[in-house]
């Protein structure tokens, strides 16, 4: 059968990841988890074991509090914003006569450019003194503190991280409507179901899959949020958008507290695990309650 | 006043608001001493007061804003020479004298107006105690070297627009072609001697956010008077000292 030289091949095949995995996964993550419980310093040499110390002081931070919450709130905009507006982006491009591909690609592009240079953008936009600021000031008197109220700071951040994602989420929303036969919807048609049930009764149910694939992989990136805060807000204001990545970020890198940080990062780590795999579950029995897996 | 880094709590920004005031107000009071906070409280208010007045008269724009002051949104801002190497590039039309003309900080009621202390941009020189004795020998022979004659800072100053920290920087003969050519770094130049230079701290950026979290930030955006942001700062500060 030559098991031993598939297994060989297998391992051969496999190693790049493997080594790539070990060297930037598990090495870190086992230096990380060491770290915190030490009160290094990120550069002198010398450092010593503190026990659950850093635990303690994580856990009683507001700041560390704000990020759990914080992370919460930019779940509750940003998931349903960018599911329901890839699942536009996807209904619309498969609804096209032609050119489907060039449109979709259109808005996967958000996807590859840089979080940088999107929020240096979104900053000019809602600068105090940007065409848009100025004309909301002359023609409705509306003096709108974008970056620097905490709801309207969220939504900001939000709509930016969205934008980047909605061409990514509708590409995978877009194959699984294709991936739903013509037959299904020229019966429902024949029965007389209308345009608006067949999407409740067809479609939705047949792109379950999917939509429960950019649901999670969504819920995902809420906790992972770090490049558009930095740039736009630093976290602020009081905190209003203050997530775990910008926290590890502070600690580690600006108060100089890595052994501090990896204990904030590993809270974020057991927190994020702990509400993926909740959402997960409320997600599959939502799928089994209404028959759709 | 437009600064959207007036509501940002991050440790560095408050050098160049709520310290350049500070030090003024309080003719140069250390603020930290040791592991002792010693600052000064009517200075301290009167700071806060000072930009709380500002937010009243509706004079002060603390949020994100482009260049306010190079685009004509605010009539005056806090500059460091560094902004001359930017302007050279990015506005080259801000001709000192013509289109923009410098002073000291503001300062509060019955303080001396005549060199008020302000904040000095000051660097500092760091050898790490784990690098081998003969490098940290080599780093310290290098610094004496450097420092044994002003031709070396006159040198570094005329590369990079950055006025060196010497007293002496006016009277001494190896700077004045630089200062000749440069007048708008006159002025700074002329302040060295009454700059007071940052906190000495190890914990000096848990205590500068302190400053913008519980004391500016919320001054500036009227959540708070100057009393109860001072207090409130003061407060968070000598905890974090214990």
């Amino acid at each position: 059968m030559g098991t031993k030289n598939n297994n060989g091949l297998g391992w051969l095949f496999t190693s790049p990841y493997l080594v790539f995995a070990v060297v930037f996964f598990v090495v870190p993550l086992a230096w990380s988890l060491y770290l915190a419980f030490t009160n290094w310093d990120l550069i002198s040499p010398d450092y010593q074991n503190v026990g659950v110390a850093n635990f303690i002081k994580a856990l009683g931070s507001p700041a560390v509090r704000a990020a759990f919450f914080v992370t919460f709130k930019f779940m509750v905009v940003f998931v349903p914003l960018v599911t329901v507006m890839s699942l536009v982006v996807a209904v619309l491009i498969q609804g096209l006569p032609r050119f489907k591909s060039f449109y979709m690609v259109g808005f996967f592009l958000p996807y590859l450019s840089s979080g940088v240079v999107a929020s240096l953008i979104g900053k000019g936009f809602l600068s105090y003194s940007s065409p848009i600021n100025v004309f909301l000031r002359e023609q409705f008197g509306l003096k709108i503190n974008w970056l620097g109220s905490p709801f309207s700071a969220l939504m900001v951040v939000s709509v930016i991280i969205a934008w980047k994602f909605i061409g990514y989420y509708g590409l995978i929303l877009t194959s699984g409507l294709e991936s739903i036969g013509k037959e299904v919807y020229e019966a429902a048609a024949i029965d007389g179901v209308t345009e608006t049930k067949r999407f409740w009764t067809i479609t939705l149910p047949l792109l379950y899959p999917a939509i429960y694939t950019t649901l999670i992989l969504s819920v995902g990136v809420t906790f992972g949020i770090f490049t558009e805060v930095y740039q736009l807000t630093g976290g602020g204001p009081n905190f209003a958008t203050n997530t775990w990545q910008m926290e590890i970020f502070n600690q580690a890198f600006k108060n100089l507290q890595a052994g501090y940080a990896s204990a904030v990062a590993i809270i974020a780590s057991v927190v994020t695990f702990i509400s993926i795999y909740i959402i997960r579950k409320l997600l599959e029995m939502w799928g089994k309650r209404n028959g759709w897996v | 006043m437009g600064e959207s880094d007036l509501a940002d709590p991050t440790a560095w920004k408050r050098w160049f608001d709520f310290f350049m005031i500070y030090n003024a107000a309080s003719d140069g009071n250390k603020f930290i001493e040791g592991s002792k906070f010693v600052g000064d409280d009517k200075a301290g208010v009167a700071t806060l007061q000072f930009f709380d007045n500002l937010r009243k008269e509706k004079a002060l724009l603390a949020e994100n804003v482009t260049d306010p002051f190079e685009t004509g949104v605010s009539v005056f801002s806090d500059l460091g020479p560094w902004t001359f190497n930017t302007w050279a590039d990015k506005y080259p039309e801000m001709k000192f004298g013509e289109t923009f003309a410098l002073s000291a900080p503001p300062v509060p009621d019955d303080v001396k107006t005549d060199h008020p202390k302000t904040f000095a941009d000051t660097k500092g020189l760091v050898i790490y105690a784990s690098a081998p004795k003969e490098k940290q020998q080599a780093a310290m022979d290098f610094i004496k070297w450097v420092y044994s004659d002003p031709k070396h800072d006159a040198q570094w100053f005329e590369k990079t627009n950055l006025p060196p920290a010497r007293d002496d920087l006016t009277k001494n003969d190896a700077f004045k072609p630089i200062l000749d050519k440069n007048p708008a770094l006159k002025m700074y130049a002329d302040y060295v001697p009454y700059a007071v230079p940052p906190m000495d701290n190890a914990k000096y950026n848990d205590l500068q956010t302190m400053i913008g979290q519980n004391g500016l930030n919320p001054v500036v955006r009227g959540e708070k008077d100057p009393q109860t942001g001072w207090n409130d700062m003061k407060q968070a500060i000598e905890g974090a000292l214990k």
